[in-house]
């Protein structure tokens, strides 16, 4: 919850005795206030405001420099400082000082401490900062960490100045294509912004970097215009470079198909704004029977489907997909080539949802397609399958419906 | 465990009455987090949203979750701008609830589980009968 980060950035930035709450503010704050509607208890001069602001692009272009060339570019930077503040920071920065005792170092120093919360406002902006630069953080992060306390009137500003000082190292990247069916997945009708939107933030910045960083530059570029600004484009893209150093093949295959279940598991879920002609479809569809379907799926031998789902029509796949877990389409799209994977989306795209009975039928056809790959050429009439017992029972049970 | 702050309990502090408006951001809230589901992001971060525009904090907010910050980070960055703004009383309560909503947001919450990090800022009372409306009712979007 926000409240306690709150009782800790109260505590820290009014910690001192005696010091003043901002003044209660009635009704809407006014154009003539500030810019943007948005008070700042600091109540900084636009001048002021525009000295911080250079305080704060100077550090986190060190930071940057630091990141690139190591702890000889800061020292280096760090002899020629004039600013005891930035002095101060980079040589606990050089130091590898832990991040927790930066504010304690700060007020050992004498540089922050003062009776009045405004006399430390700086000191407080390069604090953050530096907390941030001993976690390894990108100095885009650092910058708007650092800046948030001049409040919003400078975001434009900052977008503005990120784009142009950390947008250089895109052309560098090299494309690094691993398996997986991420690509073969969005764009597509039933990945909508929404879920791709939604997919990517809980997925959360280090998963997501890791699992495009073995995808085509074409669906990176995709997932990027869906779900990021030109800022978070930037931010992503250091960290799929992070990631494609970090983790081997496999681990970013694992990664996809993580992503990829949080995406389908997406799509399965109703939505509430989704239309009554689906949501009706979603509460009436037969729970019975795609549980029966996705265990056909998960229990067939590899060779048995594989056979089955190749020769299937793909628009007889897409529509038993419609009924089907998503741990059932993972098991049928990894036991068929990409082409066919690739019809069988298409398909999928153009299907309309469909009745009970409409899937029962469709299902019967699989069933029966299966029964017809495992039958020896050479059955003998009135002689039963060797089929295992729980493939069996699951045959019966979608053929015997009505 | 929740923290608590004498002066941050002063500063949420508001009258019965403006507290009796709670309820009505929360549904505001959960109509805007109904659509990042199902437009995405971006459309909220773009200047054309004059619901949003509204408010500041709501505006840049969507714009800090569509760069792809941490959780952490954009917790962090939250709290800053939160805590160093001039609100008090029912105006910063509301802004309180807006960084929750951005939060559970950025974090992929389902809209059920936004509900209950909300409806706690209307009191228990308020937040215990707002969530037996809900129960009751079996609608995801009743309040």
């Amino acid at each position: 919850m926000i409240i306690n980060s709150l009782c800790r950035a109260q505590q820290t930035l009014y910690r001192r005795e005696g010091t003043a709450l901002p003044e209660k503010i009635e009704g809407k704050p006014t154009p003539d206030d500030s810019r943007d509607g948005w008070l700042t208890f600091y109540g900084l001069s636009p001048r002021r405001t525009a000295a911080l602001l250079e305080s704060a692009k100077r550090f986190a272009l060190v930071m940057n420099q630091f990141q690139i060339a190591g702890k000889d570019q800061l020292l280096a930077v760090s002899h020629d400082e004039k600013k005891k503040l930035h002095k101060f920071a980079y040589s606990l920065i050089a130091s590898a000082s832990p991040s927790d005792s930066v504010r304690q170092a700060f007020v050992s120093a004498g540089l922050c401490g003062n009776a009045l919360p405004q006399e430390d406002f700086e000191a407080e902006m390069i604090i953050a900062g530096t907390e941030l630069a001993l976690k390894n953080t990108h100095p885009i992060v650092i910058m708007r960490t650092m800046t948030a306390f001049l409040g919003f009137s400078v975001f434009d500003l900052v977008e503005k100045w990120l784009i142009e000082n950390f947008n250089s190292d895109k052309n560098e990247d090299e494309e690094l294509i691993i398996p997986g069916d991420l690509p073969d997945i969005v764009p597509g009708k039933n990945t909508s912004p929404g879920s791709i939107s939604q997919a990517v933030r809980l997925a959360g910045p280090q998963l997501m970097a890791a699992t495009l960083a073995g995808c085509p530059g074409q669906t990176i570029e995709y997932i990027k215009s869906l779900a990021y600004t030109p800022v978070g484009q930037i931010l992503i893209d250091w960290d799929i470079r992070n990631a494609r150093s970090k983790f081997s093949s496999e681990e970013l295959t694992d990664a996809q198909n993580a992503f990829i279940e949080l995406l389908t598991s997406f799509r399965s879920e109703p939505n509430p704004d989704m239309g009554s002609e689906a949501e009706e479809w979603l509460m009436d569809v037969d729970e019975g029977l795609v549980s029966d379907i996705s265990n056909l799926i998960l229990e067939l031998d590899e060779h048995v489907l594989k056979s089955v789902v190749s020769a299937m029509n793909p628009k007889l796949a897409a529509s038993l997909i419609q009924a089907m877990e998503p741990i059932a389409h993972d098991r049928l799209f990894s036991s068929i080539a990409t082409s066919k994977s690739k019809k069988i989306l298409d398909a999928l795209e153009n299907s309309v949802p469909l009745s009970n009975n409409e899937l029962t039928r469709r299902a019967q056809i699989f069933a029966q397609k299966i029964l017809s790959e495992i039958a020896p050429r050479n059955k003998t009439l009135g002689k039963s399958l060797p089929l295992p017992a729980k493939l069996r029972q699951l045959l019966t049970s979608i053929l015997s419906r009505e | 465990m929740i923290l608590w702050n004498a002066e941050l309990t002063k500063r949420l502090a508001c009258s019965d009455k403006e507290k009796a408006a709670l309820p009505a951001i929360v549904q505001e809230l959960l109509a805007i987090s109904d659509k990042t589901r199902n437009e995405g992001i971006l459309p909220l971060a773009s200047a054309d949203q004059s619901k949003i525009d509204q408010s500041p904090m709501l505006h840049y907010g969507f714009r800090l979750i569509a760069e792809g910050l941490s959780t952490e980070a954009l917790e962090g960055i939250l709290a800053i701008y939160l805590t160093t703004s001039a609100y008090n009383g029912f105006e910063f309560l509301k802004q309180c609830m807006y960084v929750e909503a951005l939060l559970s947001i950025a974090a992929g919450d389902s809209r059920e589980l936004l509900l209950r990090k909300l409806v706690p800022y209307c009191g228990a009372e308020k937040a215990y009968s707002l969530l037996k409306a809900l129960d009751a009712e079996n609608s995801p979007k009743a309040l």
